[in-house]
């Protein structure tokens, strides 16, 4: 999967949520931090060549900073979908919008009246225009007052948002691991982590065998039973 | 979670200090719970379908 991570902070020095992403995803993405003016044709050309393009940015005043509009008003042009407006086709649009208030008040009733999905609406419509498959958005909620094992579980969810196929199955969590324990196992010296990761791996694989088993039983009970 | 798999994951937590590793064994921890849970919940549909009275 070639995933391109568009990062439009008009204050990216000041981020402590956007060098947090960019390291822990890494691996997974090409970032691409916005700077203008524009070049137009090489960024159409990172476009073109992405599988999965990400936005990602601070939400300001309920929408896109300004340098990201910029840069959707003077890329997103005839060039870049093509004569048959049909060159982004297949392509997948993510959003990863941060947030400096609680996501809870992001719903009907609360301080900010509507969620997050009804304030990015017009990003959901530009990837109709453009037929590219629309990606739930992963929303980080005020990262700066989150705890070390909610920042873990954030990492997690980003590099598998990066990754993987939307929106994520608890079988492709597994599988991913998997990769991700026999990566750890080549990287390390440590023979006894390397036993201990190995173990885990197959502990991992048995239970998810188990688990798959079980499933298969049960859609043969359903079907039997009719419902 | 049983006390090995518990003690293994403490032990591997201890030799991976670097982050990326801890981010990852974070998930397993999560993902092997989550594991237990579903295959717990699959027993007790495929038991209690088994045990329903429409199969009486």
């Amino acid at each position: 999967m070639k995933t391109l991570v568009v990062i439009g902070h008009p204050e990216l020095a000041d981020s402590e949520t956007q060098p947090f992403l960019k390291q822990v995803g890494k691996d997974w993405a090409t970032f691409h931090e916005l700077e203008a003016p524009f070049d137009i044709a090489t960024e159409q050309q990172l476009i073109w060549q992405a599988e999965r393009l990400i936005l990602q940015f601070p939400l300001y005043w309920y929408s896109v900073p300004a340098l990201m509009k910029q840069w959707l008003d003077e890329v997103f042009d005839e060039e870049l979908l093509g004569p048959q407006h049909d060159r982004l086709v297949k392509k997948e649009l993510g959003i990863v919008v941060s947030l400096g208030r609680p996501i809870r008040e992001f719903q009907s009733g609360q301080r900010q009246a509507f969620t997050i999905d009804e304030y990015l609406r017009p990003l959901q419509g530009l990837a109709l225009a453009t037929k590219m498959k629309w990606l739930s958005p992963l929303v980080v909620s005020q990262f700066a007052y989150q705890s070390d094992t909610a920042r873990q579980k954030l990492a997690v969810a980003y590099q598998q948002y990066l990754s993987l196929p939307q929106p994520v199955r608890f079988k492709d969590r597994v599988a991913w691991l998997t990769r991700q324990l026999a990566t750890m196992q080549t990287n390390t010296k440590d023979t006894i982590a390397q036993q201990e990761l190995q173990q885990l791996a197959a502990l991992l694989s048995m239970k998810q065998e188990q688990l798959d088993d079980l499933n298969d039983n049960l859609r043969l009970v359903r079907e039997t039973e009719g419902y | 979670m049983d006390e090995w798999t518990d003690q293994t994951l403490k032990d591997l937590a201890k030799r991976l200090p670097g982050y990326l590793d801890q981010v990852t064994l974070s998930e397993l921890r999560r993902v092997l719970k989550e594991q237990a849970e579903r295959i717990d919940r699959a027993e007790g549909e495929l038991d209690g379908r088994a045990w329903s009275k429409r199969n009486w």
